[in-house]
Protein backbone atom coordinates (compact mmCIF):
# COMPACT_ATOMS: atom_id res chain seq x y z
CA UNK A 1 0.00 0.00 0.00
CA UNK A 2 1.16 3.77 -0.83
CA UNK A 3 1.50 6.04 2.07
CA UNK A 4 -1.53 7.95 1.04
CA UNK A 5 -3.63 4.98 1.16
CA UNK A 6 -2.71 3.93 4.65
CA UNK A 7 -3.49 7.24 6.01
CA UNK A 8 -6.55 7.51 4.40
CA UNK A 9 -7.41 3.34 5.30
CA UNK A 10 -6.57 4.52 9.35
CA UNK A 11 -8.23 7.61 9.17
CA UNK A 12 -11.61 5.69 8.21
CA UNK A 13 -10.96 3.08 10.68
CA UNK A 14 -9.79 5.80 13.37
CA UNK A 15 -13.02 8.39 12.77
CA UNK A 16 -15.85 6.26 14.03
CA UNK A 17 -14.23 5.02 17.16
CA UNK A 18 -13.44 8.80 18.11
CA UNK A 19 -17.24 9.53 18.22
CA UNK A 20 -17.77 8.03 21.65
CA UNK A 21 -14.58 9.45 22.83
CA UNK A 22 -16.05 13.02 22.14
CA UNK A 23 -19.27 12.83 25.48
CA UNK A 24 -16.04 11.07 26.84
CA UNK A 25 -13.61 14.34 26.79
CA UNK A 26 -16.40 16.18 27.66
CA UNK A 27 -17.35 14.72 30.41
CA UNK A 28 -13.61 14.90 31.74
CA UNK A 29 -13.60 18.88 31.11
CA UNK A 30 -17.01 18.85 33.54
CA UNK A 31 -15.16 17.32 36.17
CA UNK A 32 -12.43 19.28 35.73
CA UNK A 33 -14.43 22.34 36.21
CA UNK A 34 -16.46 20.81 39.64
CA UNK A 35 -13.28 19.99 40.89
CA UNK A 36 -12.13 23.39 40.79
CA UNK A 37 -9.11 22.80 39.23
CA UNK A 38 -7.37 25.54 37.28
CA UNK A 39 -8.57 25.03 33.89
CA UNK A 40 -5.75 24.98 32.20
CA UNK A 41 -3.83 23.07 34.54
CA UNK A 42 -6.44 20.34 34.26
CA UNK A 43 -6.85 20.46 30.61
CA UNK A 44 -2.83 19.87 30.42
CA UNK A 45 -3.44 15.71 31.86
CA UNK A 46 -4.74 15.11 28.15
CA UNK A 47 -1.56 15.76 27.02
CA UNK A 48 0.36 14.68 29.62
CA UNK A 49 -1.67 11.20 30.67
CA UNK A 50 -3.65 11.51 27.51
CA UNK A 51 -5.76 8.75 28.56
CA UNK A 52 -9.60 8.90 29.62
CA UNK A 53 -10.13 6.80 32.25
CA UNK A 54 -6.83 7.69 34.49
CA UNK A 55 -7.49 11.40 33.89
CA UNK A 56 -11.22 11.35 35.12
CA UNK A 57 -10.18 8.78 38.17
CA UNK A 58 -7.52 11.52 38.76
CA UNK A 59 -9.64 14.74 38.19
CA UNK A 60 -12.61 13.47 40.26
CA UNK A 61 -10.29 12.05 42.99
CA UNK A 62 -8.39 15.15 43.79
CA UNK A 63 -11.82 17.14 43.95
CA UNK A 64 -13.50 15.03 46.30
CA UNK A 65 -11.25 15.49 49.37
CA UNK A 66 -8.80 12.02 48.71
CA UNK A 67 -5.16 12.95 49.82
CA UNK A 68 -2.88 13.62 46.66
CA UNK A 69 -0.99 9.58 46.83
CA UNK A 70 -4.29 8.28 46.82
CA UNK A 71 -5.92 9.91 44.11
CA UNK A 72 -2.48 8.98 42.01
CA UNK A 73 -2.26 5.62 43.17
CA UNK A 74 -5.62 5.09 42.17
CA UNK A 75 -5.09 7.04 38.38
CA UNK A 76 -2.19 4.63 38.06
CA UNK A 77 -4.10 1.32 39.44
CA UNK A 78 -6.53 2.48 36.54
CA UNK A 79 -3.73 2.51 33.77
CA UNK A 80 -1.93 -0.46 34.57
CA UNK A 81 -3.89 -2.66 31.44
CA UNK A 82 -1.62 -0.76 29.19
CA UNK A 83 1.37 -2.94 30.87
CA UNK A 84 -1.07 -5.30 28.85
CA UNK A 85 -1.27 -3.84 25.76
CA UNK A 86 2.80 -2.66 25.53
CA UNK A 87 3.44 -6.45 25.88
CA UNK A 88 0.92 -7.85 23.29
CA UNK A 89 2.50 -5.36 20.54
CA UNK A 90 5.74 -5.08 21.68
CA UNK A 91 7.01 -8.05 19.35
CA UNK A 92 5.77 -5.25 16.20
CA UNK A 93 7.83 -2.26 17.29
CA UNK A 94 11.09 -4.45 17.07
CA UNK A 95 11.80 -3.46 13.25
CA UNK A 96 11.19 0.32 13.68
CA UNK A 97 13.53 2.92 14.55
CA UNK A 98 14.60 4.20 18.37
CA UNK A 99 12.74 7.09 18.28
CA UNK A 100 8.85 5.29 17.01
CA UNK A 101 9.50 3.01 20.15
CA UNK A 102 10.49 5.74 22.51
CA UNK A 103 7.32 8.19 20.79
CA UNK A 104 4.71 5.26 19.82
CA UNK A 105 4.20 4.15 23.41
CA UNK A 106 2.75 7.63 24.16
CA UNK A 107 0.21 7.43 21.46
CA UNK A 108 -0.56 4.04 22.92
CA UNK A 109 -4.48 4.02 24.03
CA UNK A 110 -7.25 1.39 24.18
CA UNK A 111 -8.57 2.44 20.05
CA UNK A 112 -5.25 2.93 18.86
CA UNK A 113 -4.06 -0.83 20.42
CA UNK A 114 -7.27 -2.50 19.42
CA UNK A 115 -6.76 -0.93 15.57
CA UNK A 116 -3.18 -1.65 15.40
CA UNK A 117 -2.84 -4.97 16.39
CA UNK A 118 -4.73 -5.41 13.54
CA UNK A 119 -1.82 -4.46 11.40
CA UNK A 120 0.69 -6.49 13.05
CA UNK A 121 1.45 -8.65 9.41
CA UNK A 122 2.16 -5.30 7.88
CA UNK A 123 5.49 -4.09 6.83
CA UNK A 124 6.79 -2.63 9.50
CA UNK A 125 6.98 1.31 7.28
CA UNK A 126 3.31 1.15 6.55
CA UNK A 127 2.49 -0.25 10.70
CA UNK A 128 3.89 3.19 11.73
CA UNK A 129 2.24 5.54 9.49
CA UNK A 130 -1.17 3.65 10.20
CA UNK A 131 0.17 3.78 13.36
CA UNK A 132 0.90 7.22 14.02
CA UNK A 133 -2.37 8.39 11.85
CA UNK A 134 -4.63 7.03 14.08
CA UNK A 135 -2.92 7.81 17.25
CA UNK A 136 -2.51 11.40 16.40
CA UNK A 137 -6.02 11.75 15.36
CA UNK A 138 -7.14 10.80 18.49
CA UNK A 139 -4.91 12.98 19.91
CA UNK A 140 -6.10 16.08 18.31
CA UNK A 141 -9.88 14.92 18.62
CA UNK A 142 -9.01 14.57 22.78
CA UNK A 143 -7.42 17.70 23.01
CA UNK A 144 -9.69 20.05 21.44
CA UNK A 145 -12.92 18.26 22.80
CA UNK A 146 -11.78 18.57 26.64
CA UNK A 147 -10.63 22.07 25.99
CA UNK A 148 -14.01 22.95 24.16
CA UNK A 149 -15.89 21.21 27.64
CA UNK A 150 -13.84 23.91 29.53
CA UNK A 151 -14.80 26.06 28.07
CA UNK A 152 -18.86 25.45 27.21
CA UNK A 153 -19.01 24.11 30.91
CA UNK A 154 -19.24 26.88 33.01
CA UNK A 155 -22.31 28.52 30.72
CA UNK A 156 -24.01 25.26 31.46
CA UNK A 157 -26.77 25.80 34.17
CA UNK A 158 -26.04 24.29 37.34
CA UNK A 159 -29.85 22.88 37.69
CA UNK A 160 -28.47 20.32 34.38
CA UNK A 161 -25.97 18.59 37.71
CA UNK A 162 -24.11 17.18 34.31
CA UNK A 163 -21.25 16.58 37.21
CA UNK A 164 -23.73 13.00 37.39
CA UNK A 165 -22.27 12.38 33.95
CA UNK A 166 -18.85 11.54 35.64
CA UNK A 167 -20.21 7.90 37.26
CA UNK A 168 -22.98 7.51 34.30
CA UNK A 169 -19.93 7.36 32.04
CA UNK A 170 -18.03 5.26 35.03
CA UNK A 171 -20.89 2.80 34.93
CA UNK A 172 -20.88 2.13 31.15
CA UNK A 173 -17.34 1.67 31.12
CA UNK A 174 -17.44 -0.80 33.28
CA UNK A 175 -20.83 -2.65 31.80
CA UNK A 176 -18.80 -2.37 28.43
CA UNK A 177 -15.66 -3.63 29.54
CA UNK A 178 -17.63 -6.99 31.16
CA UNK A 179 -16.69 -9.52 28.40
CA UNK A 180 -16.98 -12.53 30.91
CA UNK A 181 -18.09 -13.68 34.43
CA UNK A 182 -15.02 -13.64 35.99
CA UNK A 183 -14.82 -9.72 35.15
CA UNK A 184 -18.72 -9.10 36.44
CA UNK A 185 -17.36 -11.05 39.93
CA UNK A 186 -14.30 -8.77 40.32
CA UNK A 187 -16.35 -5.52 39.40
CA UNK A 188 -19.13 -6.68 42.04
CA UNK A 189 -16.71 -7.58 44.82
CA UNK A 190 -14.29 -3.82 43.92
CA UNK A 191 -17.57 -2.06 44.65
CA UNK A 192 -18.67 -3.89 47.86
CA UNK A 193 -15.20 -4.04 49.65
CA UNK A 194 -14.81 -0.18 49.28
CA UNK A 195 -18.65 0.35 50.11
CA UNK A 196 -17.37 -1.86 53.08
CA UNK A 197 -14.36 0.18 53.76
CA UNK A 198 -16.10 3.26 53.94
CA UNK A 199 -15.39 4.07 57.34
CA UNK A 200 -11.12 3.88 55.97
CA UNK A 201 -9.97 7.81 55.98
CA UNK A 202 -8.82 9.52 52.98
CA UNK A 203 -11.47 7.10 50.92
CA UNK A 204 -8.61 4.84 50.90
CA UNK A 205 -11.21 2.05 50.76
CA UNK A 206 -11.07 2.79 46.88
CA UNK A 207 -7.22 1.18 47.21
CA UNK A 208 -8.69 -1.78 48.91
CA UNK A 209 -11.74 -2.54 47.26
CA UNK A 210 -9.40 -2.42 43.88
CA UNK A 211 -7.12 -4.95 45.43
CA UNK A 212 -9.99 -7.10 46.29
CA UNK A 213 -11.73 -6.84 43.30
CA UNK A 214 -8.61 -8.25 40.86
CA UNK A 215 -8.16 -11.25 43.72
CA UNK A 216 -11.85 -12.00 43.82
CA UNK A 217 -11.50 -12.04 39.79
CA UNK A 218 -8.24 -14.42 39.58
CA UNK A 219 -10.07 -16.55 42.35
CA UNK A 220 -13.41 -16.91 40.24
CA UNK A 221 -11.57 -17.57 36.89
CA UNK A 222 -9.98 -20.42 38.40
CA UNK A 223 -13.45 -22.00 40.15
CA UNK A 224 -14.85 -21.61 36.81
CA UNK A 225 -15.24 -25.19 35.12
CA UNK B 1 0.35 18.61 46.36
CA UNK B 2 -0.21 20.81 43.81
CA UNK B 3 -2.62 19.16 40.83
CA UNK B 4 0.21 20.50 38.62
CA UNK B 5 2.22 17.48 39.54
CA UNK B 6 -0.02 14.91 40.38
CA UNK B 7 -0.95 15.01 36.86
CA UNK B 8 2.81 14.91 35.84
CA UNK B 9 3.60 11.81 38.21
CA UNK B 10 0.11 9.56 36.19
CA UNK B 11 1.27 10.69 32.93
CA UNK B 12 4.66 9.68 33.37
CA UNK B 13 3.20 6.07 35.41
CA UNK B 14 1.36 5.74 32.37
CA UNK B 15 4.04 6.12 29.74
CA UNK B 16 6.07 3.99 31.82
CA UNK B 17 3.24 1.25 31.39
CA UNK B 18 3.23 1.84 28.01
CA UNK B 19 6.76 1.57 27.21
CA UNK B 20 8.44 -0.95 29.41
CA UNK B 21 7.61 -3.90 26.99
CA UNK B 22 8.22 -2.23 23.99
CA UNK B 23 11.61 -0.36 25.03
CA UNK B 24 12.90 -3.64 27.63
CA UNK B 25 11.76 -6.50 27.13
CA UNK B 26 10.69 -6.96 23.44
CA UNK B 27 11.71 -10.54 23.63
CA UNK B 28 10.43 -11.69 26.73
CA UNK B 29 7.03 -12.97 27.71
CA UNK B 30 4.96 -11.12 30.26
CA UNK B 31 4.77 -13.73 32.84
CA UNK B 32 1.17 -15.26 33.00
CA UNK B 33 0.11 -14.03 36.53
CA UNK B 34 0.77 -11.03 36.00
CA UNK B 35 -1.29 -11.12 32.41
CA UNK B 36 -4.15 -12.70 34.36
CA UNK B 37 -4.18 -10.45 37.07
CA UNK B 38 -4.05 -7.18 34.64
CA UNK B 39 -7.78 -8.06 32.95
CA UNK B 40 -9.31 -7.66 36.07
CA UNK B 41 -7.62 -4.43 37.11
CA UNK B 42 -10.51 -2.50 35.23
CA UNK B 43 -13.82 -3.63 36.48
CA UNK B 44 -12.16 -3.82 39.64
CA UNK B 45 -9.97 -0.21 40.07
CA UNK B 46 -13.65 1.23 38.26
CA UNK B 47 -16.39 0.15 40.26
CA UNK B 48 -14.40 0.71 43.50
CA UNK B 49 -14.04 4.40 41.83
CA UNK B 50 -17.87 4.59 41.21
CA UNK B 51 -18.99 3.71 44.64
CA UNK B 52 -15.90 6.65 46.06
CA UNK B 53 -17.83 9.10 44.01
CA UNK B 54 -21.20 8.20 44.87
CA UNK B 55 -20.00 9.51 48.54
CA UNK B 56 -20.46 12.56 49.90
CA UNK B 57 -17.88 14.70 51.56
CA UNK B 58 -17.94 13.14 54.92
CA UNK B 59 -17.52 9.66 53.38
CA UNK B 60 -21.21 8.54 53.36
CA UNK B 61 -23.11 7.19 50.34
CA UNK B 62 -24.87 10.19 49.10
CA UNK B 63 -27.73 8.82 46.56
CA UNK B 64 -30.94 9.23 46.21
CA UNK B 65 -33.62 7.45 43.74
CA UNK B 66 -32.91 9.78 41.45
CA UNK B 67 -29.25 8.54 41.18
CA UNK B 68 -29.82 5.21 41.52
CA UNK B 69 -32.59 5.04 38.12
CA UNK B 70 -30.30 7.01 36.47
CA UNK B 71 -27.62 4.51 36.77
CA UNK B 72 -30.08 1.52 36.81
CA UNK B 73 -30.98 2.81 33.32
CA UNK B 74 -27.85 3.66 32.21
CA UNK B 75 -26.16 0.10 33.36
CA UNK B 76 -29.20 -1.88 31.18
CA UNK B 77 -28.83 0.46 28.11
CA UNK B 78 -25.15 -0.07 28.09
CA UNK B 79 -25.56 -3.85 28.41
CA UNK B 80 -27.83 -4.03 25.65
CA UNK B 81 -26.61 -1.52 23.09
CA UNK B 82 -22.90 -0.97 23.93
CA UNK B 83 -22.82 2.08 23.08
CA UNK B 84 -21.24 5.51 25.35
CA UNK B 85 -23.18 7.92 23.74
CA UNK B 86 -27.02 6.18 24.29
CA UNK B 87 -25.72 4.79 28.16
CA UNK B 88 -24.84 8.56 28.73
CA UNK B 89 -28.22 9.98 27.37
CA UNK B 90 -30.40 7.99 28.95
CA UNK B 91 -28.83 7.79 32.65
CA UNK B 92 -29.07 11.39 32.27
CA UNK B 93 -32.09 11.61 31.44
CA UNK B 94 -33.97 9.29 34.12
CA UNK B 95 -32.10 11.01 36.80
CA UNK B 96 -32.87 14.46 35.72
CA UNK B 97 -36.78 13.77 35.04
CA UNK B 98 -36.54 12.48 38.64
CA UNK B 99 -34.59 15.05 40.36
CA UNK B 100 -37.18 17.61 39.04
CA UNK B 101 -39.90 15.56 39.37
CA UNK B 102 -39.26 14.61 43.31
Amino acid sequence: MKHPHIIRQALIDTLPLCLPAVPFAFVIGLAIISAGINPVVGWSSSWLIFGGAAQMTLISLLGSGVTAIAAIGAALVVNARHLMYSGAIAPSFQQQPRWMQFFGPYLLIDQVFALAMLRTAEHPDAFRIYYLTAGFTFWVIWQITTAFALLVGPQVPESWHLQFAVPVLFLGLIVLGIDKPPKLVAALVGAGVTLACIELPNRTGLLVGAVAGVAAGIIAERIKP
Amino acid sequence: MSPLLAIFLVGLGTYACRAVFILAFANRKMPQALQRALQYVAPATLSALLVTLLMDKDGNLAITIAELAGLTAAAIVAHFTRNHVFTLVTGMGVFLILKHLL
